[in-house]
Order: structure tokens, then C-alpha cells, then sequence
């Protein structure tokens, strides 16, 4: 045992906050949201949803800074199991 | 790699995944919620495929109400991240001014959606009944809603409680940062129900 304990937060102190990415994070989630109240279509829903979710877990929950391993330990059971219901599951409903 | 190398990395006492075991708590309980939610929505797919009676969403909802609902949620979001920001610079000032933005955000989120239950149910929507077709439809908009809205209710609790610290000088950044996750994951939770539910 003779390696350190990896400081395991990410939480030094940066030089100045940086809050101008989270208003064009802002302006871009709600361009979204008024895009998918004005077109209505699936398409363009399940592409807003997945781009909004996508800014919120980048940016907001800082999965971009993360190590890669547990980005993909951490989202791989979401996604994956959201597949699985969403795709193989909820369309059984059809066969009602 | 060579084994002792890969030994060495996993003999205890190396973060493997480089962050703390608090924020690592968070993540799991996040993964099980999103889980939960995605269990939701998905049945809710399920029945409202197989009905032939689902009611128009159009005729029940407030669009313009839910799409405010979601403006102010997602406001929120960006100033509990610029909270954070802020925990991380030292900005104890800042930080708590962004929380208590994000905590009056929460409440207004709460109060709208009390009034858009008062009017669901003054219209005669019920858990297993309504006007205006299929009865699981009521089920679902207050299991579905409901659970978010106490994640909501839970998340002020939270963000007084890290105001209050960080009105003190005790928050710490890490600390702030773990409140941002659960409150993002709550805003996130909403894109998916407001686009399920509300829009498709």
C-alpha cells in the first residue's frame, strides 16, 4: 500500500466561475422546449427529450468532466434498460 | 498492461472511477430513480398504446400553464449549475444567492403544479375515473406527476438546507455539487415526462 489516496473530488478551485456556458446552456434548452411545443411530431419530441437530457447530464451534471469508465458505468444501465422498455416493452401495448 | 500494474490499481485505495464516495452514492441512487421513472413512463406507453379510448391530451392540459412549468424548472437548473460554479470558486455569497434563486424556482414549480392538479381534479379528473376516456389516464397523471413533484418537494428541502450552510460559510463545494445532481436529475426527469406526457 504504499500508492496515495487519489484526491477522488474534482473540486479545486477554479480560476473564475464560468456561468456564461450555463446561459447559452439556457437559451439553447429553451429554444428546444419552444421547438418541440410549436412542432408536435415524435420525431422532433424524441430528438428534443434526448438533446435536452444530453445538455442537462454534460454540462449541468458535469458527466463531461468525468472519467470516461464511469460515464459509461453510470449511463449504460439507464440507456440500456430505457431501450429495453421503450423499445421492446411499451410498444407491446399494440398487440392489446 | 502488466498484472502488477493492474494489482496496484485495484489494491484498494485508488478511485478507479476518480470521484468521491459520496458523489458515487448520488450516481447510484440517480441511476435507480431514472430506473423508476423510465419504469413509469414506459407503462404508461404500454397502456396508452393498447387503449383505443385514451383521452386528447389537448383537451385536458394547459399547454401554455405546463410549458411555463417547464421554463421555470429549467431556469432553475441553470442557476443551481451556476450555484455550484460558485461553491467551487469560494463565492459563499454567490452561491447562496444562486440557491436561493433555484429554491424559489422549486417552490413556484410546486405551487404551479398544485394549481394544475386543483383544476385536473376540480374538472373531475380522478385516480380511477375521469371525463374524459380511458380510466388508467387519471392513474398515471397522479402517480406519474405526483412522484415528481415529491422529488421536487424533497429538492427544496435540500436546497434550504445548503442555503442555510452556505448562508453560514459551511458549505462546501463538493457538498453544493451533490445538491446540483439531484436537483439536475429532477429538471431531467421533467424533460422526458413533459415530453411523454404533455407533448406526444
Amino acid at each position: 500500500m504504499t500508492d496515495t489516496i487519489a484526491e477522488p473530488t474534482a473540486v479545486a478551485a477554479e480560476a473564475a466561475p464560468n456561468y456564461a456556458v450555463y446561459l447559452k446552456a439556457w437559451v439553447v434548452l429553451l429554444c428546444i422546449t419552444l421547438l418541440m411545443v410549436a412542432y408536435t411530431h415524435t420525431g422532433v419530441l424524441i430528438a428534443g427529450m434526448v438533446a435536452k437530457a444530453t445538455i442537462i447530464a454534460l454540462w449541468f451534471m458535469h458527466l463531461r468532466y468525468e472519467k470516461r469508465d464511469f460515464v459509461l458505468y453510470i449511463l449504460l444501465p439507464i440507456v440500456g434498460v430505457a431501450l429495453l422498455l421503450f423499445g421492446l416493452i411499451a410498444p407491446d401495448g399494440l398487440a392489446m | 498492461m502488466t498484472t502488477a500494474s493492474i494489482e496496484r490499481r485495484w489494491d484498494g485505495g485508488v478511485s478507479p472511477f476518480g470521484v468521491s464516495w459520496q458523489k458515487m452514492m448520488m450516481w447510484w441512487f440517480i441511476v435507480s430513480d431514472a430506473l423508476l421513472f423510465a419504469g413509469f413512463l414506459a407503462s404508461y406507453g404500454f397502456s396508452r398504446l393498447g387503449s383505443d379510448t385514451w383521452p386528447d391530451r389537448s383537451k385536458v392540459f394547459h399547454l401554455s400553464l405546463i410549458t411555463f412549468m417547464t421554463f421555470v424548472l429549467t431556469s432553475s437548473s441553470v442557476s443551481m449549475a451556476c450555484a455550484v460554479a460558485a461553491a467551487r470558486h469560494g463565492d459563499h455569497a454567490k452561491t447562496k444567492r444562486f440557491l436561493f434563486l433555484t429554491l424559489l424556482g422549486g417552490l413556484l414549480f410546486l405551487g404551479l403544479q398544485a394549481y394544475e392538479w386543483s383544476g385536473f381534479i376540480a374538472q373531475g379528473g380522478r385516480l380511477w375515473e375521469n371525463p374524459w376516456g380511458d380510466e388508467r389516464f387519471g392513474a398515471f397523471f397522479f402517480m406519474v406527476t405526483g412522484f415528481h413533484g415529491t422529488h421536487v418537494f424533497i429538492g427544496i428541502l435540500l436546497l434550504l438546507i445548503t442555503a442555510i450552510r452556505a448562508g453560514m460559510g459551511k458549505a462546501t463545494a463538493a457538498g453544493v455539487e451533490l445538491t446540483g445532481l439531484y436537483w439536475h436529475f429532477v429538471d431531467l426527469v421533467w424533460v422526458f415526462i413533459f415530453g411523454c406526457f404533455y407533448l406526444l
